[in-house]
């Protein structure tokens, strides 16, 4: 082996070393989000969103489209903003007083943060899943009625049936559970309670499925189920999907949006998000160099 | 000297101390359940006589002419004619050879005072019963009752006793011929406050108290729940609202005899509102158990898992839907749990009902929450300031009646809890 | 361009594998370029010793590719890599595969060698396929190099070389066939020098994929099949 093709193998751990001591390596400058933050069929586009805690600054300036019937996941280490910039799309951070939310939010080109939009309205065109399966302390059959009923979505009880059925068909559960649509919720397996909180969420018909982790309490069976279901909802739906697993989002989403420190630092194919990613800061996350 | 050894040589002395403490915390319950038991016990065993009557069996003649109507009078006749008359002429009747003035004092003394009433009530009642003879079992006076459950020794020396000789003597005459009998004092439970020991009652206490608990849990259970559900989940986090908070835990911690002060000046003075009266009675003590229900309250919404709400409005529920769809359901053991304390120490309390003028002798059985009352601890509070001997069973009687409320309110907060706890 | 570097991982044992991944393909480089230079020292000295030498080595690198190729497989199923780690996996296992055939191909040539010695075989041919290989030998150091340092701009010009080597090739491989043509009693030696320079191209060709898994591994584009000249300038433009 000669001299050269030693000392080049030397060289990268030396580089390594010196990085170690400086210790600077995550205080890279931000530039702009790189790859393709926009897309041509946006269901949802934000330009120059900021979230506010208080004085506390949890998003910067992230323009991110989401485009209709596809799955777009946001990734990033645990406090980077993915989960507070999922709640601002359909306003769950309403609920906190002190957040504040600037920049603009369009679903399908009209601003939700305007002062006419109903966030009631609006939480029934782009429901939820959270990262615990919260099931209501009722029957499944209640669970997954509540949406429509207090939206008055069916006419009379058949009606109300069918959908409750088909919402749980949808979600991949009926079968499971119908011979027992009366007994509680709460009864439920964990992978089967979050498929109920999916369900529940469809039956509302809404337009897009925000999901906060909705895997991480799940083993991996029902894991791979609720994936496999993501796969088949976005024929109908448009997802935005949080998750802390880089796997999971490789393969459920068509679209990845890395963030860092409350920014957007990437957005891009998954495919080439996973396998190319332009971004020092999203190469380090994905393969594990930090986070 | 390894590791092993040293951790060793520690386990004894903290096994030591581990055991001490046990030891020290059993003792504590130990001692605990004593005193427990020897109150119950003292109470028990004085409040027993209580609850047994002493009667005097008499066959009254009811002479159409000594009570002066007949069965066709009309009840306004009745209430007004002379009952002492027929019971007299029958202990008379039974001791004739009792003739001067004093001893006939004492001979009538043997029945109560309510004896009249007793008879007159069952004239009211039937009638037809002017103009027969009846055989009927007389309250006996306290004194009487008194001998019969031993409470006055017959062995004393005539000066030291309460009971003269001639009494004692009839006494056991009437013993000896089976006229005196002993029951369940039912009357205790029917009758309102008298001053005669034996006719005293706890009815008009038990409704008094029940009158002031409606009208507490009237006000203050829907007041303090939405006063928690506003502070909890829609108030905005600013100064005045913490102000209130701060205000409402030191509210909780007033003197009670303070919101009695409040209570004579504002509601009777100011505004006017009858004395006595339990709807003032539970107005302050409503003030008094607000605190205590909306912090109870408050920890139970605070309790309900933020996914629930986060779930519901999620769905697009409102923020209204989700408080009274999801959240006050889940919060509700707590919340009645909570409610049933705060009652329980309205139902205890004295100080507030003695500065609005709860604490009067009132022999009428309250109607309605603007009658005049008392309430069960104040009724104790009397009974154990009276002279009479008699009155001392009937205090130990009233506290076992307290006691059985407030056990029985418990036990009503426990089920609730458990029939409305779900878990999720 | 900078230099490409590997920071250390969460995970120092995944950094370790990934690490030792890399001085193996290393190793495996080395020993392939190794045997090249000993099959052309075989061939300018005309030493028959030093191909047999070389016939007894070249095992080594079969159980090196077997070797690496565990070491792959077991980090994508234990590490799920993505993104460098991932790339850097798929290239070592590419270019094993190459830098194997380049041990078949000496070999082979030493084989050739070996029936021409064995004939007492002259020409002055030796000499010229002693440059073509000296020239290829260049190439695979310099990707060897590249690969080491994962310097993608010296994989680039490397790759664009592969075109003088194959011109060189074309020439001699021509030169040859005149000879054969000339002289058909020796059609046999010569075809025999022919296939030792066609291994040499061989070689040449096989040293470029390398360059084009490093080019892969550290921009993240597959460059095979396309035209090099319009990645240059796609990545000077960069």
């Amino acid at each position: 082996m000669n001299e050269a093709v030693l000392n080049g193998l030397n060289e990268p751990t030396m580089k390594v070393q010196s990085n170690r001591e400086t210790e600077d390596s995550l205080n890279i400058e931000y530039t702009d989000t790189v790859g393709q933050p926009l897309c041509d069929d946006p269901k949802i586009s934000t330009r120059n969103v900021d979230v506010f805690y208080a004085d506390n600054q949890a998003i910067h300036d992230v323009s991110l489209d989401i485009g209709a019937h596809q799955v777009i996941a946001l990734i990033g280490p645990s406090g980077c903003g993915k989960s507070t910039y999922l709640r601002t799309l359909n306003r769950m951070n309403d609920t906190i007083d002190i957040c504040r939310v600037k920049g603009q939010i369009l679903l399908d080109g009209h601003d939700i943060y305007q002062k006419k939009q109903d966030p009631v309205l609006l939480r029934a065109r782009v429901g939820m899943v959270f990262q615990k399966p919260n099931p209501f302390p009722k029957s499944i059959y209640d669970n997954v009625a509540y949406g429509p009923r207090i939206h008055g979505l069916t006419r009379n009880k058949a009606e109300l049936d069918d959908l409750v059925e088909d919402s749980l068909i949808k979600a991949g559960l009926f079968q499971e559970v119908k011979d027992r649509l009366h007994a509680p919720g709460t009864g439920l397996s964990g992978g089967q309670q979050q498929r109920l909180c999916i369900a529940r969420t469809i039956a509302v018909q809404p337009e897009v499925i925000l999901m906060d982790e909705p895997a991480s309490a799940l083993d991996p069976i029902a894991t791979a189920k609720i994936e496999e279901l993501i796969n088949e909802l976005k024929e109908n739906f448009t997802i935005v999907i949080v998750t802390h697993s880089m796997q999971q989002a490789a393969r459920v989403s068509q679209r990845t949006a890395y963030f860092h420190m409350g920014r957007l630092i990437e957005v891009g194919e998954t495919d080439q998000i996973f396998t190319n990613p332009s971004h020092e800061l999203t190469e380090k996350y994905i393969t594990g160099r930090f986070g | 000297m390894n590791n092993t050894d040293i951790v060793k040589q520690s386990l004894k002395k903290r096994y030591f101390k581990e055991r001490l403490f046990k030891t020290m915390g059993m003792l504590s319950i130990v001692t605990a359940i004593l005193f427990l038991l020897l109150l119950l016990t003292d109470i028990f065993t004085k409040a027993w006589p209580a609850f047994i009557q002493t009667r005097v069996e008499l066959t009254v003649d009811l002479n159409e002419a000594d009570l002066g109507i007949d069965a066709q009078s009309d009840e306004q006749a009745i209430m007004s004619a002379d009952f002492r008359k027929p019971i007299r002429a029958a202990l008379l009747n039974t001791f004739p050879e009792v003739t001067k003035r004093k001893q006939k004092r004492e001979l009538y003394s043997l029945t109560s005072m309510g004896a009249e009433f007793q008879l007159r009530d069952m004239v009211i009642e039937n009638p037809q019963l002017i103009g027969t003879q009846q055989t009927i079992q007389f309250m006996a006076d306290d004194d009487v009752d008194a001998v019969i459950k031993g409470t006055i020794d017959r062995l004393l020396p005539e000066s030291d006793r309460r009971v003269k000789n001639d009494k004692l003597g009839w006494i056991e005459t009437l013993e000896a011929s089976g006229q005196i009998t002993t029951g369940f004092n039912w009357h205790f439970f029917a009758a309102g406050d008298s001053r005669e020991p034996e006719m005293a009652g706890i009815k008009g206490a038990i409704l008094g108290s029940l009158y002031t608990l409606l009208v507490t849990l009237a006000l203050s259970f829907p007041v303090a729940v939405a006063a928690a559900i506003y502070l909890e989940e829609f108030a905005p986090k600013n100064r005045f609202i913490d102000f209130i908070e701060i205000n409402i835990n030191n509210l909780a911690a007033v003197p009670s005899i303070v919101f009695g002060l409040l209570g004579l000046a504002v509601f009777i003075n100011f505004f006017s509102m009858p004395r006595s009266a339990p709807i003032v009675g539970g107005i302050v003590l409503s003030l008094m158990t607000l605190p205590t229900i909306i912090i109870a309250s408050r920890s139970a919404i605070k309790a309900v898992p933020p996914s629930l709400r986060e779930a519901a409005l999620g769905l697009g529920a409102s923020k209204m839907q989700s408080v009274f769809h999801h959240v006050l359901p889940a919060a509700l053991p707590g919340i009645l749990t909570g409610t049933i304390i705060g009652m329980a120490q309205a139902l205890g309390e004295t100080a507030p009902l003695l500065m609005i003028g709860m604490v009067a002798f009132i022999v009428d059985i309250p109607q309605s929450v603007t009658d005049p009352s008392t309430v069960l601890p104040i009724q104790v509070f009397l009974w154990a300031d009276s002279p009479e001997r008699g009155f001392l069973e009937k205090t130990s009687a009233a506290i076992m009646v307290l006691l059985f409320f407030l056990i029985a309110m418990n036990a009503i907060a426990i089920y609730l809890r458990k029939k409305f706890e779900k878990k999720w | 361009m900078e230099h490409f570097e590997f920071e250390k991982h969460t995970s120092s044992e995944y950094n370790t594998e990934l690490e030792d991944i890399r001085n193996h393909l290393l190793q495996m480089g080395g020993q392939a370029e190794n045997q090249l230079r000993t099959v052309l020292k075989a061939i300018s000295e005309e030493s028959d010793e030093l191909a047999t030498e070389l016939l007894s080595q070249g095992d080594d690198i079969d159980q090196m590719e077997v070797d690496l190729d565990q070491e792959c497989t077991r980090i994508i199923a234990r590490r799920q890599p993505a993104a460098s780690d991932l790339r850097l996996i798929v290239a070592v296992m590419k270019s094993i595969t190459d830098i194997e055939r380049i041990g078949d191909e000496t070999e082979k040539m030493a084989r050739l060698l070996k029936k021409l010695f064995a004939r007492d075989f002259h020409s002055k041919y030796f000499k010229e396929i002693d440059h073509l290989g000296q020239e290829v030998l260049t190439n695979l150091s310099g990707s060897l190099n590249a690969l080491a340092r994962l310097d993608a701009e010296e994989a680039i010009k490397l790759a664009q070389r592969d075109q003088v080597i194959d011109a060189h090739f074309d020439e001699l491989n021509g030169q040859l066939i005149k000879k054969m043509v000339k002289d058909p009693n020796k059609v046999k030696p010569y075809l025999g020098l022919s296939q030792c320079a066609q291994s040499l191209e061989r070689i040449g060709d096989h040293a470029k994929n390398i360059c084009e898994y490093i080019i892969y591994l550290v921009i993240g584009k597959d460059v095979r099949h396309t035209d090099i000249e319009e990645v240059k300038n796609s990545l000077l433009e960069q």
